[in-house]
């Protein structure tokens, strides 16, 4: 029982940090470029991308095996394109700010390779329940990395935070302090590329010495053991 | 043909089948219920785009409908108002134009005014994969400091990022440009 928590608890977190989709697979890159203009669109995107990835994850779990192993691609496509369908539908309905900010970026989520590599990696083969957990970590992941860029590139295009002019359920509130020292450049596509860049060179960075300390414990533990050997192997001589 | 090999090939043919049926039907209910709510979005978005292009008017009446009547033969243009205010002095002629190319459509609401300039121009809908530029565009270009007569807006630059997108746009401006001069000159007016 504890064990099967464990494992719930991993399927769930898994995609949040360790395999991020963005910061460490690096998949689903172009509409996290296109849509962490502003704050408010990424939580949108997040938003749309966490339903349909928990909907198509669902499905495909539940159908894996009536889906023959020959047509499952165009199947999970299939599925995938009408979750988004209705999500673009009922965005277009009862949040058109939302729909007119993201354009073309929420029928593109059907070809995003998250959603069809978890399709495939994890809903095909496992229950039901851990592919709901999967999705949920994973859009979480995703969105976390949406925000965080979006975060970035907001505060330093516009000078500060607007939010409630394309998510209108949120009051509306804005708080640009630095708008006299914005950098324009960070709103541009060149800005999203050296955000993400820099993220990925930070996340690097904390990797690699992360993997050099445990390099050099691992020599250190190698030398003790030696060390140790060595004076078990050597001959006791009493200096008289 | 083997047994084995037939029951696959019903298996196959049945999935494919139940799963498009199945979609198919969610989708159309969705749009059941959203198509009447997307289109009041789509009516205030347009009369919202009227009123920010001639705000002193108060009523917009309707002056063509290209579902109605296309008498003037229209590629671009779907709809255009009169902008009038309550002592029915006329403002200028409101377009609604609607364009497709390579990279998606664009949809947009412009003022002329009676002496043929650009007065705004206001994007509905843009789903072109170059979007904030051609908006970006817009903004300069049409909705700038200075006042852009008709006969100049076929000679405007369209090197922008998204040439293809401000090419739509102008080629939407000058049928729209065209059809005000008509309807400003011809019978529906100077009567």
């Amino acid at each position: 029982m504890k064990n099967n928590n464990h494992e719930h608890l991993k399927n769930l977190t898994r995609g949040i940090f360790v395999e991020n989709p963005l910061f460490v697979m690096i998949l689903g890159t172009c509409p996290a470029l296109a849509v962490t203009k502003s704050l408010e669109a990424a939580l949108g995107m997040s938003i749309l991308f966490m339903i349909t990835l928990i909907g198509s994850n669902v499905v495909i779990s539940l159908l894996k095996k009536l889906i023959p192993e020959a047509i499952k691609i165009p199947c999970y496509i299939v599925i995938i394109a009408s979750f988004v369908t209705v999500i673009k539908m009922l965005c277009e309905a009862f949040l058109p700010e939302l729909y007119s900010t993201l354009g073309v970026f929420i029928s593109l989520i059907v070809v995003n390779c998250i959603v069809l590599g978890r399709a495939e990696a994890f809903a095909n083969k496992n229950t039901v329940f851990d592919s709901f957990l999967d999705a949920i970590g994973m859009s979480l992941g995703y969105g976390l990395a949406l925000i965080i860029m979006a975060l970035i590139r907001e505060i330093f295009g516009t000078g500060g935070i607007t939010m409630g002019n394309i998510l209108t359920f949120i009051p509306y509130f804005s708080f640009v302090p630095l708008a006299t020292y914005k950098l324009q450049f960070f709103q541009m596509p060149a800005g999203a590329f050296l955000v993400l860049g820099l993220i990925l060179a930070v996340i690097a960075f904390y990797q690699n010495r992360k993997h050099e300390h445990q390099l050099v414990k691992e020599r250190l533990i190698k030398q003790e053991q030696a060390l140790l050997a060595a004076q078990n192997k050597a001959p006791n001589v009493e200096v008289k | 043909m083997k047994k084995e090999n037939l029951k696959l090939y019903i298996k196959t043919t049945l999935t494919l089948c139940i799963m498009a049926g199945v979609s198919a039907g969610v989708v159309g209910l969705v749009n059941y219920f959203t198509a009447p709510t997307i289109a009041v979005n789509s009516i205030l978005r347009e009369e919202n785009a009227c009123k920010e292009i001639y705000s002193k008017a108060t009523s917009f009446d309707k002056e063509f409908d290209a579902e109605e009547e296309n008498s003037y033969g229209f590629k671009y243009v779907t709809k255009s108002w009169r902008a009038l205010n309550g002592s029915a002095d006329f403002y200028g002629l409101v377009f609604r134009c609607t364009g497709k190319n390579a990279y998606g459509g664009i949809s947009l609401i412009v003022g002329f005014n009676k002496d043929y300039s650009v007065e705004k121009v206001k994007v509905v809908e843009n789903t072109e994969s170059f979007a904030t530029t051609v908006n970006d565009y817009i903004k300069t270009t049409y909705n700038g400091d200075t006042t852009i007569q008709y006969d100049d807006i076929s000679n405007l630059d369209v090197s922008c990022g998204a040439t293809y997108g401000a090419k739509l746009v102008r080629s939407m401006l000058v049928e729209a440009g065209g059809g005000a001069k008509k309807m400003m000159f011809g019978e529906t007016y100077e009567k």
